[in-house]
């Protein structure tokens, strides 16, 4: 199983040795892990309890290897309760936080994670891209549903398509490092041939700066919300270049509520909105506008 | 046999006084690289160029890998270093115990406090290396000239 190759050098050797001999009938999603509980693993379908308390001090050293023993390095991560590992994995991390005028400082003591567990999906996106690109005419797009459905899933796969197949010159705009699953600048996902990637940097600023020195035909982002990320998604688009980007959102009602992104809807930014479905393991795309 | 002990005792005075010098200027660099770039400690090792104690780091970048701490890692790699006889035994118990706390601490909070805590090691580092010199400039000429009269006398005696 490649999420356990993946994910165990960065468990303590107890949590390792309480999950190395779990079988996994059908896709993990998540494992959960809570101070004083028994891990928590997510299923598509179910979950399942491991007979293994989570203790304080795993949590802690836990903690210290998602960093690599350089919490320095991931502060600004922490301080937005995330982290990400190379090949796409998102932790959530919850617990203990101290604030310095009405906004979170740092992490003190970390005591919930959530493995979200990454997978690559070939060919997921087939029925995303015939909205998108027609030939040579690409169509903005803005992908939406609930967290967990696999917008970001999505997006990679849309790139790869776009970038191998569609002949365009793709820039991914990769805040987090969640689409390519990049380390070191090197993206450990397929995300194209012709596809270049910008990893680490504010999703505004990577936008404005592939623009002006990469000439992309297309450039993708994932989820849209502030309102640096809007004012560049209209920068990009009056520049020409097809944005496909995602956003949380149930439904288009939900959507429309947004300010910032319902501004975008209504000076038709983007040509398209799908909304993803998910039923067990796939995916299903529904135009909505 | 008297000359050989004194210039031993010589030795170590220097490999000591060698070791705290290139480790003080090898963390003060991975503090400049740290502020620079803020890449984890693993490959801001990695990085380090110039490089005093060159066995140190590597053996420690290979004890990280394996191990659940820093100071895990570090306590391994001063082992190892110390059967090898590599000058790593030479180092003195209040020498190891500012390593230590080095490790202990390093990697556990934001960049500020990380500044702070090695800058106050690179001081206590800085003194005993200053206060190591003292002693090997003190004493090596006595030790050699020492173990020279030793075996000068013991020569003579037994003629």
């Amino acid at each position: 199983m490649e999420w356990k190759s993946d994910l165990f050098k960065y468990f303590p050797n107890t949590i390792s040795r309480a999950l190395e001999n779990i079988r996994c009938l059908s896709p993990l999603c998540e494992i959960r892990i809570r101070v004083n509980k028994r891990i928590q693993l997510v299923f598509s379908n179910r979950d399942i309890l491991i007979e293994h308390c989570v203790s304080e001090n795993e949590c802690s050293l836990l903690l210290e290897l998602l960093c690599e023993h350089s919490i320095y390095a991931r502060t600004d991560e922490l301080k937005n309760c995330f982290l990400t590992l190379p090949k796409g994995y998102r932790v959530g991390v919850c617990g203990d936080f101290s604030c310095e005028n009405g906004k979170i400082r740092c992490l003190t003591s970390a005591s919930f994670f959530n493995f979200r567990i990454a997978r690559e999906c070939i060919g997921s996106a087939r029925d995303a891209v015939k909205y998108i690109q027609h030939g040579e005419k690409l169509n903005s797009t803005l992908m939406i549903s609930s967290p967990g459905v696999g917008k970001t899933t999505l997006l990679r796969d849309t790139a790869r398509l776009i970038s191998t197949y569609g002949g365009k010159k793709v820039c991914i705009a990769d805040e987090r490092c969640e689409i390519s699953g990049a380390r070191n600048g090197v993206p450990c996902l397929d995300v194209g041939e012709r596809t270049d990637v910008m990893s680490g940097s504010p999703k505004a600023e990577a936008m404005m700066s592939m623009i002006r020195t990469m000439s992309p035909d297309v450039i993708i982002t994932d989820e849209l919300g502030s309102k640096e990320d809007i004012k560049a998604v209209r920068e990009a688009s009056s520049c020409g270049v097809c944005v496909i980007a995602s956003a949380h959102s149930g439904s288009l009602l939900e959507l429309e509520r947004r300010p910032g992104l319902c501004e975008l809807l209504k000076d038709n930014v983007f040509d398209n909105v799908l909304l993803l479905h998910r039923n067990m393991d796939k995916v299903f795309t529904e135009k909505v506008i | 046999m008297c000359v050989y002990i004194g210039q031993q005792k010589g030795r170590a005075l220097k490999a000591r006084s060698k070791i705290l010098i290139g480790l003080n200027d090898d963390i003060e660099r991975l503090l400049n690289s740290m502020e620079y770039t803020r890449l984890p400690i693993s490959r801001l090792i990695e990085m380090l160029t110039p490089c005093n104690e060159k066995t140190f780091w590597d053996t420690l970048t290979l004890n990280i890998q394996n191990s659940e701490s820093l100071v895990c890692a570090y306590d391994k790699t001063m082992r190892e270093l110390q059967m090898k006889k590599t000058g790593f035994e030479q180092l003195r118990e209040e020498d190891k115990g500012v390593l230590e706390s080095f490790f202990s601490t390093l990697g556990k909070g934001d960049f500020t406090s990380e500044k702070n805590n090695i800058q106050l090691v690179l001081k206590r580092l800085f003194s005993l290396a200053g206060e190591a010199e003292n002693v090997e400039k003190k004493y090596v000429k006595l030790y050699s000239s020492l173990g020279l009269f030793s075996g000068l006398t013991l020569f003579l005696i037994i003629l």
